[in-house]
């Protein structure tokens, strides 16, 4: 397998350490409380974020998956695996948060008349039939192009559902990003910048680590595979 | 909702995002050992039962 430049760990880590501590502190002491929602609003900088990372990374994972299919370097899955498995862990963030703040919200703890809710449940289904389609499979060039084309697939639900808020003009779940630019205070637009930034370097960070475990697995694969005289 | 209303939720949101992370980064944490200790069986690192020149 060959290597396509080792990705660095050092920058994600120390972004990640200033901005998601600083999040929070300016989510609790710098920002006021929402005058609709109240204190309850204070999740939006958490569960915002992570649902944007979790876009990020499977978006990540559909265009490593573009790459292998035309370029057959198993680098590319690896890292299209990396991107996939990654979404799925802040997509499952997505479910835990999303229903906590729809409770003290909404009252209700899922909505299913939501279709950005339903269409993100969708998505992180889809791609947690990803691993069940790879895992069937054995090792090799058809797992590989199967688990490509299937990451490439999803991709499409990635904009359907960030949409699906606007094209249903839903009253129950707010859209605060408008064509018109962002509708709340500055003070609450800072904070959820510094959270998205925050967040995304986190799952950088995540995803380098992961990505390096994944290569040192494979050598030790092929390394085994030499000791015992076996063609790698 | 009240203040008192809304903490316990707020606080398990984020309780729950770290619980999460904490999770991943000790499942990451043990497959990497697992992978060094596996690399070490192959190769073990010099100066482990080989006397020092």
């Amino acid at each position: 397998m060959r290597a396509l430049g080792r990705p660095s760990t050092t920058v994600p880590l120390i972004l990640s350490l200033i901005l998601v501590p600083l999040t929070v502190v300016l989510a609790f002491w710098w920002t006021g409380d929402d005058v609709d929602q109240g204190f309850s609003q204070k999740i939006f900088y958490l569960h915002v974020p992570v649902a944007l990372a979790s876009y990020a990374a499977f978006g990540y994972g559909a265009v490593c998956a573009a790459l292998y299919l035309w370029r057959r370097d198993p680098e590319w899955d690896l890292r299209s695996y990396v991107g996939v498995h990654s979404g799925t862990i802040f997509g499952t963030l997505v479910l835990l948060t999303g229903p906590i703040w729809a409770k003290a919200s909404w009252g209700v703890w899922w909505n299913w008349g939501d279709r950005q809710i339903n269409v993100f449940l969708i998505l992180f289904l889809y791609y947690c039939a990803y691993f069940m389609l790879r895992f069937s499979l054995d090792e090799g060039e058809r797992r590989r192009s199967a688990s490509a084309v299937y990451a490439l697939l999803g991709v499409g639900l990635i904009p359907l559902s960030f949409l699906a808020v606007r094209i249903a003009e839903t009253l129950i779940h707010p859209t605060v990003f408008t064509s018109s630019g962002a509708a709340m205070p500055d003070s609450f637009l800072v904070t959820f910048l510094v959270g998205l930034a925050g967040m995304l370097s986190l799952m950088a960070l995540l995803m380098s680590v992961e990505l390096r475990g994944k290569r040192a697995a494979a050598r030790l694969v092929e390394y085994q595979r030499a000791a015992r005289g076996e063609d790698a | 909702m009240t203040l008192r209303d809304a903490v316990p939720y707020v606080a398990a949101a984020y309780l729950a995002v770290w619980v999460v992370i904490l999770l991943y980064v000790g499942i990451i944490g043990r497959k990497l050992g697992r992978i060094e200790r596996q690399l070490d069986e192959l190769a073990p690192p010099p100066g482990d039962g080989e006397p020092r020149p």
